[in-house]
């Protein structure tokens, strides 16, 4: 008698169960977060992988352009300009490659970055002419984007000198008649130096980032 | 009156109140241990990089610079890094193999005495090292064969040096882009790995 009025509130209590549990998972989970933010470990905040990661993409980016330099894909890569079109050559709308030029020097970047699951975008820096004080300005044009970078991006430089005597290539990599000193307007780097046999001194620039 | 009220009112009453099944406490209990048993394990997770061992990233890196930027390049003074001597890129993996080298090249930049990776890396002799020459193409996969420059026809040399890496346990890779002449003028490109553990 005195027993069943003492049984009632533990059967009623029962019914929390189902939200003690909720909300204990909740208040777990929440501990969690506030202890991460606090100590700032992610998993994707930088680490020791990740540097490594970089210096490993760093070294590899160093090989690809000291490959392509002596493969002599470079420069032919640097000139496959469409001067009729004033774009490069199969380059879409926008005149920037979406994915890798169809060149050699593309083809190589293919197999050397996308194959392995790595994004890159290519730059050429170029110097623009001497104004009235004989300074020069560089100028971006871009050749490959897929992108903004992510943060654990790095980046590779290689320069190159282009001649007056050098010619465009053509869609099909073949070099064409006309010299460079002849297209001063339609390719996008002007010639930095009239007086010289030295077109322009042209920066390529590879930022690299996995995917 | 109260006890009879209590008897039974109460108790279907108490019956009725609880309003909870079995299954409500199955989902409550259940959800709750899938929360501890996720944090109990992702939580030492996040210390992983913290606690594998932090000198063997250090070596393999170096020793794939030692590598690709010293021992293997040709020796002269318009060697650049990442292009590699065929004739002495070959020598040294079959010298590391334990295959006895008939004519060896003088004029390559390693002692040609010496037979075991670890006196030849400068590696301590409990670490372990791997070092293999795979495809360019991130498509493929595999381990090289290598002629030698001299006898383009002749036999292939495996290019892997010492015992391939465990499936468990933390074992670091370096890889370098190589880049290995043939005699007859063309030229092609590689990945060297060196793993350590």
């Amino acid at each position: 008698m005195l027993g069943d009025t003492d049984t009632l509130p533990s059967e009623n209590r029962g019914q929390a169960f189902t939200l003690e549990a909720v909300f204990a998972s909740m208040l777990l989970l929440s501990a969690v977060l506030f202890a991460l933010q606090t100590t700032a470990i992610t998993p994707l905040t930088s680490s020791t992988s990740s540097q490594q990661i970089q210096n490993q993409q760093a070294a590899l980016t160093e090989g690809f352009l000291t490959t392509a330099q002596e493969r002599g894909q470079l420069k032919p890569a640097v000139l496959y300009w469409n001067a009729t079109s004033e774009q490069w050559h199969q380059s879409g709308v926008d005149g920037v490659y979406p994915s890798e030029p169809p060149n050699a020097f593309g083809k190589q970047l293919n197999e050397t970055f996308l194959n392995w699951g790595v994004a890159v975008n290519v730059d050429v820096e170029y110097y623009t002419q001497p104004d009235g004080t004989g300074e020069r300005d560089t100028r971006t044009q871009t050749m490959v984007d897929m992108g903004a970078p992510s943060t654990n991006s790095i980046t590779a430089k290689q320069t190159l000198v282009l001649y007056d005597d050098d010619v465009l290539r053509a869609t099909d990599g073949s070099r064409t008649s006309k010299n460079l000193s002849a297209y001063n307007s339609s390719f996008y780097a002007p010639d930095a130096a009239p007086s010289s046999p030295v077109y322009n001194v042209v920066t390529i620039e590879v930022v690299v980032w996995r995917i | 009156m109260r006890q009879l009220f209590t008897d039974d009112g109460d108790s279907q009453q108490a019956r009725s109140a609880r309003g909870q099944t079995t299954i409500d406490f199955g989902v409550g209990v259940s959800l709750f241990l899938l929360t501890v048993v996720f944090i109990f394990t992702f939580v030492p997770s996040l210390f992983q990089p913290f606690t594998s061992d932090q000198s063997q990233i250090i070596t393999a890196d170096r020793t794939a610079d030692m590598l690709v930027e010293d021992m293997l390049l040709p020796n002269t003074t318009t060697a650049e890094r990442y292009v590699l001597d065929r004739r002495c890129t070959v020598t040294f993996f079959k010298q590391m193999q334990g295959t006895t080298v008939s004519n060896p090249p003088d004029d390559c930049r390693f002692n040609t005495s010496i037979t075991s990776p670890q006196l030849m890396l400068g590696l301590k002799s409990y670490q372990s090292v791997n070092i293999t020459l795979e495809p360019a193409d991130g498509s493929k996969s595999g381990i090289v064969k290598l002629t030698d420059a001299k006898k383009p026809t002749g036999s292939m040399t495996r290019m892997a040096i010492g015992e391939s890496p465990p499936q468990q346990g933390n074992v670091v890779a370096a890889q370098r882009a190589v880049y290995i002449r043939r005699a007859n003028g063309t030229a092609d490109e590689y990945r060297l790995f060196v793993r350590v553990w």
